[in-house]
């Protein structure tokens, strides 16, 4: 039961992986991106993560996906949808893509560590919020100061980046 | 568990251009049009203060924040680096941006945020730390990039800059989710204790993991494979930015790998030697022979960064204690030498086209003396020529990888500075030797610029000429 | 099951990065890094839930909290690429290359 689960999450996450590559025009990419999130989201549930399999679908699926989809509202249309899909490099792309994946897979069928704690200690009385909370603010809690900033400077920047010049509309 | 005083103290630094930042990001609001100058001197206080604080306390020794945050010689010495450029860049921005009619409380204040940041990637050894810290002031950068809107290279030098940095940075989160399933932790303290008696199956992990953390780092010092944006965001950043973006983060970089290096992956020395060794002499020979085509000051000055960057690589392929700590000294020569030539660069640019063509300084010289004997010196300092600090940080990275029995790399690393002689001299002989340009471009007359310029002159002469006090303090400032 | 969900997020991360090579529009290249991050970070919570241990998850909304922001900021560099030339696509922008 849990290989099919796991199955059928990793073949949606991949198919919607490969759907946002080769998608023709940007909107059926955004499509297939959600698709792949949420895939992503039902394997961290599996994989006894709950809370971050929400916090997946809310930041990733849900603000992520709809910025971009604003962004492409306020586009023409033509824009998004341009002939040529590729880069005229794309085989280099690829072969580097190819390369890299070869590499990744010999290290993921190399790879041992100790799993005898597999499943465990990723919650208190039961609630896996609360475990994430406790280490949160308990260990990383000057990481997570940090992440404030992120979000700050982003948040300036890219209003400062995209509002429009006062002389130009004048 | 819980923090205390002691907590902040380790960051106070930090605290205080944080305070500073959303000081101006308030204060901002409320200025009318005409003094929005105002926001530049408050940025240039807090830094003076936190200048000011990181030198009183250079030789503390915190741990704070469960071991996130740490105060120690190496973090005040290159707070003190980053804090020096970022005072000369914002004087350095005072006309510019009134010339340019930019947003000045954004941009002093994504400034001291991306300071900020660097302040906490140069004080962690928590691999975590790192990534945010790393990111929030690739962040900033993209951003400050992106800053002359109006400008068909700025937004082009946005665009890349971005689509590089995240694509580094993916490669740092892969890396450091690598390290943490092998050792269970992403400390670096933890790292080094697990992989001290790793069998060779987790030290083969762990040197791929390494590698895809070494993407992250080796984009943000601009080493071989990932030195491509470079040139391009120096040529489209607001010079003043290029100026600092060429300085400070390199040095907080550099601080990170070091403590990457020797404390997580202290272990397996002989391996990462071998891999720094190729990427050194691949960054110095690159960025020397590119920089002989170049044409602009700017583009010029990015490929002399790449190059330089090979140059402290020497330093950390070597492995030794001289190494790190001159290492340390290099960076704090080359702010000096960087600040005054993108100073020179920005003295000759123009509001309406980027107007730092090497070809623009010709008969500089003679027109304008001070600038010209400057610019003179901070050519021959790049090229490494005695009596200037560049020569003497060059000697010690050079000995120090001699002193680890790496000749090749010192000699490949010598005939380095004699093909960079050629495109510094360069510069140069078009400034007294190609005569007078036809039509005279008129140049940027701005005070604080002089006064950048001089000071870095300066700096550079009395650190080339009195180099031991310097010298000292940087190498025992790698302690760990 | 570890090598299986491994593998899983390496795709992710490799079909990203072949996307981020090989397109030239630059929200979809966009989408494409987001893939990588998430395929990074996807390593963590594996790794977190066979290790037993909860930092894992912690690392994650770190990476998850960053990866927004680098969106925004992206967005707002393509909100300024098609103000200025009217298009998206990559290779419209070459001025730099001399």
């Amino acid at each position: 039961m849990v290989a099919i689960m796991f199955f059928i999450l990793s073949l949606i996450t991949i198919g919607g992986a490969l759907g946002t590559v080769i998608a023709r025009n940007a909107y059926s990419s955004a499509l297939w991106m959600i698709t792949s999130f949420l895939g992503v989201s039902g394997l961290f549930v599996m994989l006894n993560a709950p809370f971050i399999a929400m916090l997946q679908i809310i930041v990733y699926a849900g603000a992520i996906a709809v910025l971009i989809l604003f962004v492409m509202m306020l586009m023409d249309r033509r824009v998004l949808e341009n002939k040529d899909r590729f880069n005229p490099q794309y085989l280099w792309g690829a072969i580097f893509g190819a390369g890299l994946l070869a590499d990744l897979l010999a290290l993921a069928l190399k790879f041992k560590i100790d799993i005898s704690q597999a499943g465990k200690n990723l919650t208190i009385n039961g609630s896996n919020t609360k475990m994430v909370g406790d280490v949160l603010f308990k260990h990383y809690l000057f990481p997570f100061e940090m992440v404030a900033i992120v979000l700050l400077v982003a948040l300036v920047g890219a209003i400062v980046l995209s509002k429009d010049d006062e002389k130009e509309a004048r | 568990m819980l923090y205390t005083m002691k907590d902040l103290a380790a960051i106070m630094p930090e605290l205080i251009v944080a305070v500073f930042a959303f000081a101006i990001l308030l204060i901002d609001l409320w200025l009318p049009k005409k003094s929005k100058g105002l926001n530049g001197v408050l940025a240039l206080l807090g830094v003076v203060i936190a200048f000011g604080v990181t030198a009183s306390m250079y030789s503390k020794n915190i741990s704070a924040f469960n071991g996130m945050v740490v105060m120690d010689k190496a973090s005040n010495f290159v707070g003190i680096i980053m804090l020096l450029t970022a005072f000369a860049s914002i004087i350095l921005s005072f006309d510019f941006i009134k010339r340019e009619e930019l947003e000045a409380g954004e941009y002093y204040e994504v400034l001291l945020f991306s300071i900020v940041a660097m302040q906490a990637l140069a004080s962690t050894y928590n691999l975590i730390t790192m990534f945010v810290a790393v990111e929030t002031l690739s962040i900033g950068m993209y951003i400050l990039t992106g800053f002359l809107k109006n400008k068909n290279e700025s937004v082009e030098g946005a665009m890349k800059y971005y689509i590089l940095g995240s694509f580094a940075s993916s490669f740092l989160v892969l890396g450091i989710g690598l390290i943490y399933g092998l050792f269970g932790s992403a400390d670096l303290n933890i790292v080094k204790a697990g992989l001290a008696h790793a069998d060779s199956l987790h030290k083969w992990a762990s040197i791929l993991a390494f590698l895809f953390i070494f993407v992250g780092f080796g984009f943000k010092i601009a080493a071989f494979p990932f030195h491509s944006w470079t040139p391009d965001v120096y040529a489209a950043a607001p010079t003043p930015m290029s100026a600092f973006m060429s300085i400070a983060p390199k040095a907080a970089a550099f601080l990170a790998l070091l403590r990457f290096l020797i404390v997580g992956m202290g272990p397996i020395e002989v391996e990462w030697t071998k891999i720094l060794w190729v990427v050194a002499v691949f960054t110095m020979t690159f960025g020397n022979t590119v920089a002989l085509f170049q044409k602009d000051l700017k583009r010029l000055l990015g490929y002399s960064s790449i190059a330089h960057a090979g140059y402290m690589l020497v330093g950390i392929t070597a492995a030794n204690y001289l190494g790190y700590g001159s290492v340390m000294f290099y960076l704090f020569g080359y702010l000096f030498m960087n600040l005054g030539a993108f100073a020179i660069a920005e003295f000759i640019s123009t509001k309406e086209d980027r107007g730092t063509e090497i070809a623009n300084l010709k008969g500089m010289g003679y027109r304008y003396p001070l600038m010209g004997a400057a610019m003179l010196l901070f050519m021959f300092c790049l090229a490494g020529v005695p009596p200037t600090v560049g020569f003497v940080g060059k000697y010690y990275l050079f000995s120090a990888a001699v002193k680890s029995h790496l000749y090749y790399l010192a000699v490949i690393g010598v005939v380095n500075s004699a093909i960079s002689a050629y495109f510094y001299l360069n510069v140069i002989v078009t400034m007294y030797m190609k005569g007078e340009p036809e039509d005279a471009k008129p140049v940027f007359n701005s005070v604080p610029l002089k006064v950048v310029v001089m000071l870095g002159a300066l700096g550079v002469m009395y650190i080339g000429i009195f180099p031991s006090t310097f010298l000292d303090i940087a190498i025992h400032s790698i302690g760990f | 099951m570890l090598v299986e969900y491994m593998i899983v997020s390496f795709l992710l991360f490799a079909i990203g990065a072949v996307g981020v090579m090989i397109r030239r529009n630059f929200l979809i290249m966009l989408m494409s890094l987001e893939l990588m991050l998430n395929g990074a970070g996807m390593i963590l919570i594996v790794m977190s839930y066979y290790l037993g241990n909860v930092s894992g998850q912690v690392m994650f909304i770190f990476v998850a909290a960053v990866a927004a922001s680098e969106t925004a900021v992206g967005l707002a560099i393509a909100i300024m690429m098609y103000k200025r030339k009217g298009s998206i696509d990559i290779n419209d922008f070459s001025v730099l290359k001399k």
